[in-house]
C-alpha cells in the first residue's frame, strides 16, 4: 500500500479464452478443444467448486422417447415466463440438453448410484470419493487438453479496433498481471448477488456483465429479481440446509410441463400483508414435482430444513436465473462484439423470460449454451487474425486495476458492500416495487459510483478482488434499478406497485442496456417477436394466471378512463 | 462463530481449503505448514471447506462474524 506497484506483466497467447469454469465454461472449454483450438479458461477461484454450479443438483432433459413434446414444453414455458422467452434460445434447450446430459453420465458427472439414503448416511468426504461431480469438472477438462489458470479475477476485456482480443487479470497470490490474448473470448463468469448471507454466492458479482459493459456490449433482464428460499439457520450450509444437494447425483428434470408456478415472488405479497411468517412456511408456488415423474424419481425437491424454517428472499439482487446478462446478438451466443461470446448465466439467453418456470433449467442451460458457445468461438477462432493489443494499453489496465492498492488513504471495500447491502436488499426496493422507491435508490448508487468507486482501498491482494467486486456490483445496481424504472408495468419476478398489471401493448418486450458515447447508460426496448407473444385473443386472466396485488382494480379504473 | 479452526493440530497445510472456500478466506502459512482463517468476516458460512479437508481441522458453526467496517481507511 501507498507504494507504487508495478505488477510484472505475463502475457500467454491462446486460440480461445473462457472466463469461468462453472457450467458454461466446462462445456466451451470442451467443444472449443475438440473443434481443434488452444483453449485456456481462467477462474478467479477453483474450476468446479466456484461460482454457482457446485450448488446445483437438476437438469432438466428434453426427452422424445419418454413422451415430451415439444410443444407443450413451449407453451409451459412460455406462460411461466409470461411471454418474454427467447424460443431461439429455449429450442437449443429442446435439441441439446439430453446430448449434454449424456455426455455428463459418460464421465461420471451424474453418478448413477441409489439415492443416498438421508436415515443411514452422513454426507462426507467418504461418500463422494471419486463420484464428487466438483471434483471431476477440473479432472475430465485436462484431460481433454484445456489449460486451466486458476485464482486469477479477470478484470478488463482487451479491446482494439472495435473487438475483443482477449482480457487481463490479476493473481490472487502472486505479484502478476496475467495478459490473455486471444481470438475469440467466450464469458461464462456466471451472475452474481449482494453478498447477503442466504445464499452461497458471495464469490459471484456480475464481473462478466460490467466487463462486457464497460467494451458497449448490450446487457438485458436486469428488470426481473430472483426470490429463492433459503433456511433461516446458516443459510444455505452443506449440512443445515441440503446436505442432499450436495452429496447426491444430479437429478434429471422434466422441464417447464410440471412444478407449480415456479419461483415467483408471490410469498412476499403474504408476508407484505400477514406479517412475516413464522413456522413452516410453505410458499404456494412452489409445489413439489410430479410425484409419479420418472425424472424426478418420486423425491420432493423441496429443500429440507433439519434445524430451521424455510424462508424466502435468499439472493438479494440475484436475476432470474438465464434472463440477465450479456445480450445475445445472435442464435449462436455471439455478443455483438467481434470476438465476444457469452453463455450460461452470463447470458441473457431469455430462455425462462420474466419468472423461473422450473428447477433444472439453469444447469441445462448453461451446458447447452457453454458447448454452442465454444463452437461458434472456436469457428471465430478459426478465421481470426487481429493484431494483438499494445503494450501501452496493458500498462495503462494493469495500472488501473491496481490502482487500490496503490493508494495511499481510501474507501473500504467491505463498507462498499455494506453501503449496496442496505441499499438494495430491503424488500421494497427490488421486490415491492415503485418509482420514488426506485429513484431515491438510484440516487444513493449514482453517489457511490461516482464518488467511492474511483477511491476504493485495498490492503492486500484479496481486498484488491473485493475492491473490483465492489466496483461491478455497484455499476449493476445501477443498471438494474434503471432497468426496473424503465419497466412501467408488472409481469413475472417484476412487480411495480405504481403499475400493478401487464401492459402487452407497451411491455412484451425486453429491455436493453447499453453505454452511450458519452459513457452514459442508455436503455431501450427491444420487441418480442410476435410469432413468440402467444394467444393475445387469450382473456387476459386465463392468460395470466397469477394475480398481483390491486391489478384487477387497477385494469378496471384503467379500463373505465 | 462462523469458521474455526478448531483441531489446529489436525492441519497437514494441504491447501485444499485455501482452493475450495469461494470467499477466499484461506491462506497458506507455508513456514508453519498450517491454513490461516486469513479473513473470517467473508466468510459466508457454506461449509465447502470442511467437505474438502481430508483431516477434519475445520468446523463452521452457524452465525457469521462482523468486524467493525471503517468506512474510511
Ligand atoms: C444454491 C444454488 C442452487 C441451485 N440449484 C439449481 C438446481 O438444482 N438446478 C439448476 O438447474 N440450477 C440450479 N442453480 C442455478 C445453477 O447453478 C446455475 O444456473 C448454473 O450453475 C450456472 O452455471 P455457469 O457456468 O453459467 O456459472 P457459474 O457456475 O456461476 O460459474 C461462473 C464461474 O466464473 C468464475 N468467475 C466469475 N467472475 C470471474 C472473474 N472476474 N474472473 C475469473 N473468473 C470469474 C467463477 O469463479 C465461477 O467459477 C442453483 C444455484 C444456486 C446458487
Ligand atoms: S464456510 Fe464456506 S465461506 Fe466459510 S470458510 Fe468455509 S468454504 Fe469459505
Ligand atoms: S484443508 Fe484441512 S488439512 Fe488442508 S490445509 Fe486446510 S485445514 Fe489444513
Amino acid at each position: 500500500m501507498g507504494s507504487n506497484n508495478h505488477s510484472p506483466i505475463t502475457e500467454l497467447t491462446v486460440d480461445v479464452l473462457v472466463i469461468g469454469g462453472g457450467m458454461a465454461g466446462f462445456f466451451a472449454a470442451i467443444r472449443a478443444v475438440e473443434k481443434g483450438q488452444k483453449v485456456v479458461m481462467v477462474d478467479k477461484g477453483t474450476v468446479g467448486r466456484s461460482g454457482f454450479t457446485p450448488w446445483a443438483n437438476t437438469f432438466c432433459i428434453f426427452d422424445k422417447s419418454q413422451g415430451d413434446s415439444a410443444d407443450d414444453w413451449i407453451k409451459g414455458v412460455q406462460a411461466k415466463g409470461e411471454y418474454l422467452v427467447n424460443l431461439d434460445y429455449f429450442s437449443m434447450l429442446i435439441e441439446d440438453s439430453l446430448p449434454r446430459y449424456s455426455q455428463l453420465l459418460q464421465w461420471g458427472i451424474v453418478d448413477t448410484r441409489p439415492e443416498w439414503d438421508r436415515e443411514s448416511a452422513i454426507p462426507s468426504r467418504k461418500y463422494l470419493a471419486g463420484h464428487d461431480r466438483r471434483l471431476l469438472l477440473p479432472k475430465v477438462l485436462k484431460k481433454a487438453g484445456v489449460t486451466m489458470i486458476q485464482r486469477v479475477m479477470v478484470t478488463e476485456l482487451l479491446q482494439n479496433d472495435g473487438c475483443v482480443l482477449g482480457a487481463m487479470g490479476f493473481h490472487m497470490d502472486k505479484n502478476e498481471m496475467i495478459a490473455f490474448h486471444a481470438k475469440a473470448t467466450v464469458i461464462c463468469a456466471g451472475a452474481g448477488g449482494y453478498k447477503a448471507p442466504g445464499f452461497p454466492i458471495h464469490g459471484s458479482t456480475f464481473d462478466g456483465d460490467a466487463m462486457a459493459y464497460r467494451v458497449g456490449a448490450s446487457i438485458s433482464g436486469k428488470d426481473f429479481m430472483d426470490f429463492h428460499f433459503t433456511g433461516d439457520i446458516n443459510p444455505w450450509d452443506v449440512f443445515a440446509m441440503q446436505e442432499e444437494v450436495f452429496v447426491n447425483r444430479i437429478y434429471p428434470t422434466k422441464g417447464p410441463t410440471v412444478n407449480g408456478l415456479g419461483i415467483g415472488i408471490d410469498p412476499i405479497f403474504k408476508i407484505q400483508a400477514e406479517g412475516p411468517p413464522l413456522k413452516e412456511f410453505m410458499p404456494e408456488d412452489l409445489a413439489p414435482p410430479d410425484p409419479v415423474d420418472h425424472r424426478s424419481q418420486g423425491k420432493s425437491l423441496m429443500p429440507k430444513m433439519p434445524n430451521g424454517n424455510i424462508v424466502m428472499g435468499a439472493a438479494t439482487g440475484l436475476g432470474v436465473h438465464k434472463s440477465e446478462g450479456i445480450w445475445p446478438a445472435n442464435k449462436e451466443c455471439f455478443s455483438g462484439i467481434p470476438g465476444l461470446f457469452a453463455a450460461g448465466d452470463a447470458l441473457a439467453s431469455m430462455i425462462c423470460g420474466a419468472s423461473y418456470p422450473t428447477t433444472g433449467m439453469g444447469l441445462a442451460g448453461s451446458a447447452v449454451q457453454g458447448y454452442r458457445a465454444g463452437e461458434a468461438a472456436a469457428e471465430f477462432a478459426a478465421r481470426a487474425g487481429k493484431e494483438p493489443v499494445s503494450q501501452a494499453t496493458l500498462n495503462r489496465i494493469s495500472h488501473d486495476t491496481m490502482a487500490p492498492l496503490n493508494a495511499d488513504r481510501g474507501f473500504n471495500p467491505r463498507w462498499v458492500n455494506q453501503l449496496l447491502l442496505n441499499t438494495m436488499q430491503p424488500y421494497y426496493i427490488l421486490l415491492i416495487m415503485e418509482k420514488r422507491r426506485l429513484e431515491s435508490a438510484l440516487i444513493q448508487i449514482e453517489f457511490i459510483q461516482e464518488h467511492i468507486v474511483p477511491r476504493i482501498l485495498a490492503q492486500d491482494r484479496h481486498e484488491l478482488r473485493l475492491a473490483h467486486e465492489a466496483k461491478n456490483l455497484v455499476l449493476n445496481a445501477e443498471m438494474k434499478l434503471r432497468a426496473c424504472l424503465f419497466r412501467e408495468e408488472s409481469r413475472g419476478n417484476h412487480y411495480r406497485e405504481d403499475f400493478p398489471a401487464r401492459d402487452d401493448r407497451e411491455w412484451l418486450a425486453w429491455v436493453i442496456i447499453n453505454r452511450d458515447s458519452d459513457g452514459k447508460m442508455e436503455l431501450r426496448k427491444q420487441a418480442i417477436p410476435i410469432e413468440w407473444q402467444g394467444d393475445l385473443t387469450q382473456p387476459y386472466e386465463s392468460r395470466y394466471q397469477r394475480r398481483f396485488p390491486n391489478e384487477l382494480e387497477f385494469l378496471r379504473t384503467k379500463a373505465g378512463n | 462463530m462462523a469458521v474455526e479452526l478448531k483441531q489446529i493440530e489436525n492441519c497437514i497445510g494441504c491447501g485444499s481449503c485455501v482452493l475450495t472456500c469461494p470467499c477466499d478466506v484461506f491462506r497458506l502459512d507455508e513456514k508453519a505448514k498450517k491454513t490461516v482463517i486469513a479473513y473470517p468476516e467473508d466468510c459466508q458460512v457454506c461449509s465447502m471447506c470442511t467437505i474438502y479437508c481430508p483431516t477434519g481441522a475445520i468446523f463452521v458453526t452457524h452465525g457469521k462474524i462482523t468486524k467493525p467496517i471503517t468506512a474510511y481507511m
